[in-house]
């Protein structure tokens, strides 16, 4: 340790390290550059308890950091210099916002004394990201480096997590200071989280028992407040169907009984429709995005409403509510496990049945058992739920690889799905792989990508290489902007506009970067390379050659409620 | 909940931090809101600042508004009111030549029925002071720009809410006993 040998102190670079430290941070995603010099030089005196991954571009880092977040739980943390080092981390930090996850960025900054000025490499980060931040600050002196670490994890990683922004001038890095951390677990002007009141929860038991057809939706809430285990007892206990969001997968297994899929736009048919059946919808963790509603003028009109959420912002946005709770979802569910009576709901339950059938003969066997024809992404993504016993960690970039990958992977554990759901970022999927693998090597990681989103981060096969990750990507190749084309086709008359994309060879890329790798071009040949796919730990590459003009079905139309569902190009459900 | 467009100030209590202005900004432009006055100082309390700030909207959108401000993490808390439920103000100074209103015999007048004050007087020109609501101080305007007013500026408007309100120290008193717990 570099101290200033009079006082004991040290540089504020170096206070930052050890800050991490503090907050039980072990990996950092980053790239260096003039403002952080002094923060990476100290970091060489880190490096048995911070590993830091050397991404290709900054956008990488974060998503990689998103990717780690969201299998931990806990805050991602990135590093990058001022200027454009900072400025490519926008997307990620806007992508993070809307998908609430927690991470921590510090980004260099120009000495504080020639803030202001147009100085080489600066660019007003704190004002480019505070609109899509959930705390940003500019750490202008050394004395203040731990006392903003603090605040920035408590704030990442608390309430509706999110992201936080750091932006760290050169002086306070090299400048001197006493160094002595005390975690932060308040701020008087932050309230995390509330608590839900006797009588809202007894109004809620009151309005469930007294339903015949109540369904739950649920989202990444459960997630995040660990609510898994009480969003099954209460579904059980109430004989409640239940529904998921994009990223409320993985909640709830695959296979359990009162799981019946998910929500939106290209969900199953049987959540959307009974959405616009039932008389109670409970909602929790989950923000209604319009992408679940469709209008909401037409959205669940018929059904009272009680929305659960840790944020008060949420509650009554887009949904009017009947009954709103401001809290964790975890205590409610369980407080209202214990309030609502044991049920016996089984008609209406079976009626989900009925659609279900719907979609199993019209969509999803033609999609899954195709006897001829090109190979189709629901293959695919089955056959690496059969042959990884539904047990690996799926990532999807986004686009019809996306939708189809949320669809037809099967889950049997939670913290297992990871899509840029909110801002649906192209380009998150294998750097978001990487980190979620790093966060976990103990389990298989499946990155569905499409030949459109992993040319956007491409570069970051540079780090698979340089840090052995072992992840496993699937590259959908339809040779187009697949869901774009398909919008293309369904609503503009078949105008292909710009949607048309010549590829690269895949394999040469794999084997530039010594990523071993494979074509699989029929379907005979789909199940021996997705078996050799998980076959051992190092990465690998799978190129599939699936259906050019392949269209995720059912959809939601733009514009159409909830049970205007089309099961084919020309078929309406019902 | 109906979808008149009213008039609605909304008061926030923030941490003295860089950038709570342009935190409070976004937002507003976010909601595509036009900030027709705004006012910001420091309150009584120690370290937290008042910025009231005066907007026509529909009532769902005002409060979405405050929802999301009292949200951000320097902003302690936020609240909107219509005018009904306040007692508002603004000032207004008005610069006039002095021997324009010497020469026409009725400015005491004039300022009497307005409760406006002369607040600097010299050879070339005076200042009047008015407190009043926008549509008073314009009235003044109106009437004193047959002078030829100089110069004129009206300050944000400043309330006080009709209702009772817990007191922002108490409020603060509260959160530190929940960290003390
Ligand atoms: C950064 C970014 N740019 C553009 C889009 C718009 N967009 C959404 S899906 C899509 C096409 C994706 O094509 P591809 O990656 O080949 O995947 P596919 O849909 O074929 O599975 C595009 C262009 C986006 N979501 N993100």
């Amino acid at each position: 340790m570099e101290t200033d040998q009079t006082q004991n102190r040290l540089t504020g670079a170096e206070i930052l390290l050890q800050s991490l430290v503090e907050e039980g941070v072990d990996t950092v995603f980053g790239y260096p550059g003039g403002q952080v010099m002094a923060l990476y030089d100290k970091l060489l005196n880190y490096s048995d308890k911070l590993r830091h991954i050397l991404v290709r571009h900054e956008q990488g880092a974060i998503h990689a950091a998103q990717g780690y977040a969201r299998v931990k739980n806990t805050p991602g943390v990135v590093f990058v210099t001022s200027g454009p080092g900072a400025t490519n981390i926008i997307t990620g930090v806007a992508d993070a916002m809307s998908d609430s996850t927690p991470v921590v960025v510090i980004t260099g900054q120009v000495p504080s004394s020639s803030l202001g000025t147009d100085a080489f490499q600066e660019a007003d980060i704190i004002g480019l990201t505070t609109p899509i931040s959930k705390w940003n600050y500019q750490i202008r002196r050394a004395e203040d480096v731990a006392w903003a670490v603090a605040r920035a994890f408590y704030i990442a990683g608390t309430g509706r997590p999110g992201p936080v922004v750091l932006d760290f001038t050169k002086d306070a890095q090299t400048g001197f200071a006493e160094f002595k951390y005390s975690k932060c677990d308040f701020i008087r002007s932050y309230v995390p989280e509330a608590e839900a009141c006797e009588a809202e929860l007894d109004e809620a038991a009151r309005m469930i028992d007294q339903s015949s057809r109540p369904f739950v939706v649920f989202g990444q809430g459960i997630l995040m407040s660990g609510a898994e285990q009480a969003l099954m007892d209460f579904l059980k206990k109430g004989d409640i169907p239940a529904g998921s969001t994009l990223l409320g997968l993985s909640a709830l297994p695959s296979g359990f009984s009162h799981f019946e899929g998910m929500l939106g736009m290209h969900g199953n048919l049987a959540p959307n429709v009974k959405t616009n059946e039932c008389d109670l919808l409970i909602a929790v963790g989950m923000r209604f995005d319009n992408r679940v509603t469709g209008p909401v003028s037409t959205y669940a009109r018929q059904a009272k409403v009680i929305h659960i959420d840790i944020d008060a912002s949420e509650i009554g946005k887009l949904v009017p509510v009947d009954l709103g709770i401001n809290a964790d979802a975890r205590k409610v569910l369980e407080a209202l496990t214990a309030k609502i009576s044991r049920a016996d709901r089984h008609e209406w339950r079976e009626s989900f049945r009925q659609v279900r059938k719907v979609e199993d003969e019209r969509v999803i066997r033609p999609e899954l058992e195709p006897e001829t024809g090109d190979i189709r992404m629901g293959e695919v993504v089955d056959m690496v739920s059969q042959v990884t016993e539904n047990k690996a960690i799926v990532v999807t970039d986004v686009g019809q690889n996306q939708m189809v990958a949320a669809r037809y992977s099967r889950f049997n554990q939670t913290r297992s799905f990871i899509s840029s759901g909110g801002l649906g970022t192209m380009g998150f999927g294998l750097p978001a792989a990487i980190g979620a693998k790093i966060a976990d090597p103990s389990r298989p990681v499946c990155l569905f990508c499409g030949d459109g989103g992993i040319q956007m981060t491409i570069e970051e096969l540079g780090v698979v290489m340089q840090e052995n990750v072992g992840v496993k990507v699937v590259i959908l190749n339809n040779n187009w902007l697949g869901n774009v084309r398909q919008w293309q086709e369904m609503f503009f008359d078949r105008r292909y506009s710009a949607t048309r994309m010549m590829n690269p060879d895949y394999t040469l890329i794999a084997r530039a970067y010594g990523i071993d790798s494979e074509v699989v071009d029929s379907r005979e040949e789909l199940r021996g390379a997705v078996h050799r796919l998980f076959a051992d730990e190092r990465a690998r590459i799978l190129i599939v050659h699936v259906a050019e003009q392949e269209n995720v079905m059912p959809m939601i139309p733009p514009g159409k409620s909830v049970n205007e569902i089309m099961i084919s190009e020309t078929q309406w459900y019902k | 909940m109906d979808n008149t467009v009213r008039r609605y100030t909304v008061v926030l209590h923030s941490e003295n931090q860089i950038g709570v202005l342009n935190q409070v900004a976004n937002i507003f432009t976010r909601h595509s809101l036009n900030m027709s006055s705004m006012s910001a100082n420091a309150s009584p309390l120690e370290g937290i600042h008042t910025i009231s700030i005066v907007t026509y909207t529909v009532e769902k959108k005002i409060i979405e508004v405050v929802q999301q401000l009292e949200k951000k993490v320097d902003i302690v808390r936020a609240f909107y009111y219509s005018d009904e439920q306040t007692v508002y103000r603004e000032l207004a100074l008005y610069k006039v030549p002095t021997d324009k209103i010497i020469g026409s015999g009725n400015i005491e007048d004039i300022l009497q029925g307005y409760y406006a004050k002369i607040i600097e007087i010299n050879r070339d020109f005076t200042v009047i002071s008015k407190v009043g609501t926008t549509e008073e101080t314009q009235q003044l305007y109106n009437e004193l720009s047959r002078f030829g007013v100089m110069q004129f500026q009206r300050s944000g408007q400043i309330m006080v809410s009709r209702e009772k309100q817990e007191p922002l120290y108490k409020y603060l008193e509260e959160r530190e006993k929940v960290k003390s717990k």
